[in-house]
């Protein structure tokens, strides 16, 4: 029987920052490590669509259209074929209120959802925690895991007005090049302040893993605008990297084509029920310590399976973010760039109450297709009025905290399938004020077109397993160990108590260095 | 001669018809042979377009006396839009969409260039003109 000191779980973000922390200690990363089946070929979106195979866009199969007639069933950033293996795992449902059901499925991928992620790695800040409430640790305790992986990852932005808001980041980076519409904002953003003229808004530089320019091994993001047709663009950060390398180095070993299929903890040891995918045999791992990242809803199911508790409910937490298109007149008609990153600018109210984060996309990445029926007229209409709006528009993405809510939950059906039940969503309550902040920067929207994106969309999971100083029966304690356990750990977004209003990716992975290191000084 | 009810769907002459006058509504000119070919293929490969169920039979008769009263698809289709899932002439206009912006042959979608604000102004009257159509037609044939 193979042993180890540690196991762990996945390869996405919170497997991959584990494995750097207990890399040359005996550690094995166990995961499924599904890669890229279908290759997307052309180096940019312009060059796809002057190739003039439409195939080459939709997919054999027609993927990309897979949502033509429900639109909200499959996430617009995983419909292209060559980035549907992101999502090719388990499947899970989740129900908001009938009929409305969004399906799903956990990453098997090699990288897990890094390699569908938009690569926003924001700190979180103790009045973060705060706000968000139930966090039994502080951002102070991750600070410096937060700063290892910023060092380690390279983190493209600017000391700007939002540096203290996104958590004093350690900046390795130029900011990325913005769009002509984003780049008028904040030249007027920062006239209005130049002149001291009162506002609400701060604006500024996101915290991106992306390579602006090399850095490392890493060569220059292209600005393809391919971020809705594959993955791993040249230059944009993902776990997968960072796994390869240590794989690599032979600092850790590493298992594809492997399933966790149960554990069974012992005083001494825990041990693994793997099963390899490739014989469909099955084997025994022994391991000291295990760490499960296999992503928040996948963690939930294997502990449930594990304990034989399958009948339970656990909390679930989501932000799926509201959606605001933004249109900026005197940019109307403009040139449209060609060469863009979907995320330009980040910015907050906090001056007004309103702390949480707002994200400006510019939406190059998408086919106009994709966007003519968000628009209330005749279609060939529509498509004239984007020539002239495109190049004066932009998205804005708003996250809002989110909290434990007794309605929504998760839990398995008869079949052993993950089902979650997610009712009750808060509508985000600044709009108004956020369409009049924007006015003096020439921004103008109307309420009516803001969306909220349903459950599930926004992949920012957390919750079912929360972290506590005195943790009850399925919550863990503050070093990621199970309730009940000496030795299964739990290091993905399930012990995360609530979800404070920015993205959850950057927190995800200290924590899980955070819990990685608390095992190493552990003395059993 | 009736309209065409919608177990004819399946047949490539109704789909071929239905693909010509859509294209002909969204961009003023004959569809291409490749963009009536792909439209087949479509229908082959999504199956959410050629479902049985109820309401898609009584979608796809409104598409039926559309394509064979040849009335104004793009002005007709802002009022049957719908939050969820989309009806089925929103779906298949913005097929036809997909398949001519991937194809790379129509100038509509073009990015290198743009219009300016006159065209803008001009781009609302029409369409001011047109929606009060759309929804004249709708009532006028029954569209559901």
């Amino acid at each position: 029987m193979t042993s180890f000191n540690y196991a762990i779980i996945g390869s996405g973000p919170a497997g991959v920052a584990a494995a750097r922390q207990l890399s040359n200690k005996g550690a094995c990363v166990i995961d499924v490590g599904q890669c890229q089946d279908t290759i997307f070929e052309p180096a940019s979106l312009r060059d796809a669509l002057s190739a003039k195979q439409p195939k080459t866009i939709l997919g054999d199969n027609w993927e990309l259209l897979s949502n033509l007639v429900n639109p909200n069933t499959v996430h617009p950033k995983l419909r292209s074929r060559a980035v549907r293996y992101v999502m090719n795992g388990e499947e899970f449902s989740v129900h908001r209120d009938s009929p409305t059901t969004l399906y799903g499925a956990g990453s098997h991928a090699l990288g897990g959802m890094s390699n569908a992620w938009g690569g926003q790695l924001l700190r979180y800040t103790n009045e973060d925690l705060k706000d968000a409430g139930g966090w039994p640790i502080t951002a102070d305790e991750l600070s410096s895991h937060y700063q290892d992986l910023e060092e380690h990852i390279g983190i493209s932005g600017q000391i700007d007005d939002m540096h203290s808001f996104l958590g004093n980041s350690a900046l390795s980076l130029p900011p990325l090049k913005l769009c002509p519409s984003a780049k008028y904002i904040y030249s007027k953003y920062k006239l209005l302040r130049n002149k001291r003229i009162k506002h609400d808004f701060k604006l500024g530089h996101p915290r991106l893993a992306i390579a602006t320019e090399p850095f490392g091994n890493r060569e220059a993001y292209q600005y393809g605008e391919t971020e809705f047709l594959t993955t791993g663009q040249t230059g944009l950060y993902t776990a997968k990297e960072t796994l390869i390398e240590l794989k690599d180095s032979g600092s850790i070993e590493y298992f594809s084509n492997s399933k966790l299929i149960k554990f069974v903890e012992h005083s001494e040891f825990v041990e693994l029920e793997i099963l390899d995918l490739k014989s469909n045999e099955t084997r025994l791992i022994n391991v000291k310590h295990l760490l499960l990242g296999c992503g928040t809803i996948q963690t939930a199911k294997m502990v449930l399976t594990s304990l034989n508790e399958t009948k339970h409910r656990l909390p679930f937490i989501d932000h799926p973010p509201t959606i605001l298109p933004l249109f900026i007149p005197r940019m109307f008609g403009s040139q449209l760039p060609g060469s863009s990153f979907p995320t330009q600018l980040a910015g907050t109210l906090d001056n007004a109450g309103l702390k949480n984060i707002i994200s400006f996309h510019y939406p190059g990445a998408l086919l106009w297709s994709d966007l003519l029926s968000d628009i209330p007229l005749p279609m060939h209409t529509s498509l004239k009025a984007l020539k002239t709006l495109l190049g004066g528009m932009l998205v804005a993405q708003m996250w809002e905290a989110s909290h434990p809510n007794p309605k929504n939950y998760l839990c398995l059906d008869a079949k052993g399938s993950i089902q979650i039940h997610y009712p009750e969503r808060h509508e985000y309550q600044g709009i108004r004020k956020l369409i009049r902040s924007l006015r003096p920067l020439g921004i103008y929207t109307l309420r009516r077109l803001s969306s909220m994106s349903p459950p599930g969309w926004g992949f920012h999971h957390a919750g079912c397993l929360p972290m506590n100083i005195e943790p009850e029966k399925f919550q863990t304690h503050i070093d990621g160990r199970l309730w009940n356990s000496m030795r299964v750990r739990v290091i993905d977004g399930s012990v995360l108590p609530s979800l404070p209003s920015k993205h959850h990716s950057f927190t995800v992975m200290a924590n899980s260095a955070r819990i990685a290191d608390s095992t190493l000084k552990c003395e059993y | 001669m009736s309209v065409r009810n919608s177990n004819d769907i399946e047949s490539p002459a109704t789909l071929t018809a239905e693909a010509k006058h859509l294209h002909e509504s969204l961009f003023a000119r004959r569809a291409p042979t490749n963009v009536i070919q792909l439209y087949l293929e479509a229908h082959s490969k999504i199956h959410a377009l050629t479902s049985s169920d109820t309401r898609r039979q009584l979608e796809q008769n409104t598409i039926n006396t559309i394509v064979f009263k040849k009335l104004n698809a793009t002005a007709i289709e802002p009022w049957l839009r719908r939050a969820g899932s989309r009806h089925l002439l929103s779906s298949k206009l913005l097929l036809i969409n997909y398949i001519c912006e991937t194809g790379g042959n129509h100038d509509e979608y073009k990015r290198d260039s743009t219009l300016g604000w006159s065209s803008l102004i001009l781009i609302g009257i029409k369409a001011s003109l047109q929606l009060p159509f759309g929804l004249y037609l709708k009532h006028r044939h029954d569209l559901i």
